[in-house]
């Protein structure tokens, strides 16, 4: 015991042993773990996932199957919503004298974004600015502020202005802070609280940024400025659904606006001019793309036909 | 007080029947009356008709003979109630074209064909109907061998359309024809000019100046002969409009969540924040350090 206490030299033998090993193992695992990493997507084909079919049945799928197909065309999703359409500049004008609340807008919206009929990216309101005058219905959708609050405050960079003006939302990166329907003074986003509407039935489609379908649960969604339609060259959802030809839609850029309903086509800077257009809570220097026309000379009464719509 | 009755319930009728009656009181002028069909009514006339009118008129006025119509006032009317029926296709057509009351047009979304196949499905709920002679309408443009070339005068910088007609190898200009100039847009076409062939068959039009273009100035043009059961076209792409640089809506460093979005002075306060707070902790650790070292030599 002495001589070994005295002399060092077996314990750094042993010690050196220990080490060595300890090394040789740290080295392995260290290879051994880079190598799997290395060929880790080659690996991949030939391994199977267990996946339950919508009619019940367990089947197995190649991984590299299932993976790849979503994840390209999700991305190229995720890209193509991201990129404005070039050189326009989109806008809505509502005229506030022609909606009577037939909430065809509405109706055509919830369905094609697959909301539940408590989520509105659209909705008409009751409003009444004094006393003395009249009431009236008012269509409010997302005003796609050219100086979003929503968009400053999001902290993962989900919810994005585009050059041609949408203000939309990639639910693959929204975490569901709802910052941003706190930051929004026009209340128009909602949060998935539930289970979407059709969780079931889209569960095999791929996200698309620009209809923001399949919903998602957790995350934020709000109107689009149908971004897929305008791709294609055709009006909004929305505005085409309208009995009343309350909705106008057009590029700034072009300076022409097209009704949804008569499919007439004005001059945008007339027609805001001839009419006393407005805007929003402009005074928040948000620089909304929603123009609304006064509530002047109405073909009918108010009537509060909100319940009478709900019973049929 | 009796008379003061009398008069609110005098004004409350008054009322209540100008709020319902509204629609009824726009007239339909004489001539367009007596418009007629161009063509016969035929189940396919009533079965495209049945398609356009599911799209474009079923919301409001329901399933013709289900009195289903939207509960508005003034009501929309049933399409196959004898109150309807009992209007001539030709004041159809005017109210379809033109529209009435709450009622929107339909003279930009449906071409006069279609307007004339919903007519026909309407029609079809009525037995006792039956589709007068078709008039010859006196249209200008009738023949299958008129023509219409839109042209850009340099020297009056003015657009003008030519409209000749074949007679016997010959082509002879056709007088008197309205045409409508409208320019190209996204979702639809613009009236920008009208005017009327004269003598030489020649119209000049008076485009305003200040139509936004494209990038370069120009402009897609579309002319149209109105009224006419052959609707002549024709398009010019002409350097006539205001040249437009689309502005981009991201260059402006509005948005404060990504660096490459954040306004300069935001960035710039931001750092300089976080470096003056780095070296205020700096500073103070310095000097804590300074004194301990006094203390240390003290003692």
């Amino acid at each position: 015991m002495e001589d070994e206490s005295k002399n060092p030299k077996p314990k750094s033998r042993r010690e050196f042993v220990k080490n060595i090993g300890l090394i040789g193992l740290g080295g392995i695992a260290l290879g051994s773990s880079l190598y799997a990493a290395k060929h880790f997507e080659e690996k991949k084909r030939g391994q199977n996932v267990k996946l339950l079919t919508a009619d019940g049945k367990l089947v197995e799928v190649d991984l590299l199957d299932v993976k790849q197909l979503d994840v390209d065309r999700l991305t190229n999703n995720q890209e193509r919503g991201r990129k404005g359409i070039p050189g326009k500049s989109w806008v809505m004008v509502v005229d506030l004298s022609k909606c009577r609340n037939a909430r065809k807008c509405i109706d055509a919206c919830q369905s094609a974004h697959h909301l539940r009929p408590e989520q509105y990216h659209i909705n008409t309101l009751q409003m009444k600015d004094t006393d003395r005058t009249p009431a009236y219905h008012m269509p409010k959708p997302c005003q796609h502020c050219d100086n979003p609050p929503c968009v400053s405050v999001c902290p993962v960079d989900a919810t994005f202005k585009r050059s041609d003006g949408p203000v939309l939302i990639d639910n693959e990166r929204c975490i569901g802070c709802r910052f941003c329907i706190a930051a929004c003074p026009y209340s128009a986003r909602s949060f998935n609280w539930f289970e979407p509407k059709d969780a079931e039935k889209d569960k095999d489609l791929v996200y698309d940024v620009e209809l923001n379908v399949p919903q998602k649960k957790g995350t934020i969604t709000k109107c689009c400025f149908s971004a897929d339609r305008l791709r294609i060259n055709q009006l909004p959802y929305c505005v085409s659904a309208c009995p009343n030809g309350v909705y106008y839609f057009g590029d700034e850029n072009e300076d022409a606006i097209t009704n949804g309903t008569t499919k007439e086509t004005v001059r945008l800077s007339k027609l805001l001019s001839d009419n006393g257009a407005y805007q929003l809570m402009e005074e928040l220097g948000t620089k909304p793309r929603v123009f609304y026309l006064p509530p002047k000379n109405r073909l009918f009464p108010f009537s509060d036909n909100t319940e009478n719509e709900k019973k049929s | 007080m009796q008379l003061n009755r009398i008069l609110i319930a005098s004004i409350t009728l008054l009322i209540i029947s100008t709020s319902s009656l509204f629609s009824q009181t726009t007239s339909v002028p004489s001539e367009a009356k007596n418009k007629t069909a161009p063509f016969l009514f035929t189940p396919e006339t009533i079965k495209t008709g049945e398609q356009i009118f599911n799209a474009n008129c079923k919301s409001c006025h329901g399933d013709p003979g289900k009195a289903n119509y939207a509960k508005l006032n003034p009501i929309p009317k049933d399409p196959a109630s004898p109150e309807y029926q009992k209007n001539s296709d030709g004041e159809m057509f005017y109210i379809l074209s033109n529209g009435r009351g709450l009622m929107p047009n339909f003279v930009n979304t449906l071409n006069e064909a279609q307007r004339w196949q919903v007519i026909s499905y309407i029609r079809s709920f009525n037995k006792s109907y039956k589709q007068p002679p078709i008039k010859s309408t006196g249209e200008v443009v009738k023949t299958e061998t008129a023509k219409m070339i839109l042209a850009f005068d340099k020297s009056e910088k003015k657009v003008f359309a030519t409209i000749t007609d074949s007679v016997a190898g010959l082509r002879k200009p056709l007088p008197d024809i309205t045409i409508k100039l409208f320019v190209k847009r996204t979702f639809g076409s613009l009236l920008v000019a009208e005017a009327s062939t004269g003598k030489e068959g020649i119209a000049y039009f008076n485009t305003p100046a200040d139509i936004p273009g494209d990038s370069l100035g120009f402009l897609s043009l579309i002319a149209k002969t109105q009224g006419n059961s052959k609707e002549l076209i024709s398009t010019l792409n002409e350097k006539l409009g205001v040249v437009t640089k689309p502005k981009n809506l991201l260059d402006q460093r509005a948005w404060w969540n990504v660096n490459k979005m954040a306004p300069v002075w935001l960035i710039i306060s931001y750092l300089f924040g976080v470096v003056g707070i780095g070296i205020t902790v700096v500073y103070i650790l310095l000097q804590l350090r300074k004194i301990k070292k006094i203390n240390d030599s003290a003692t």
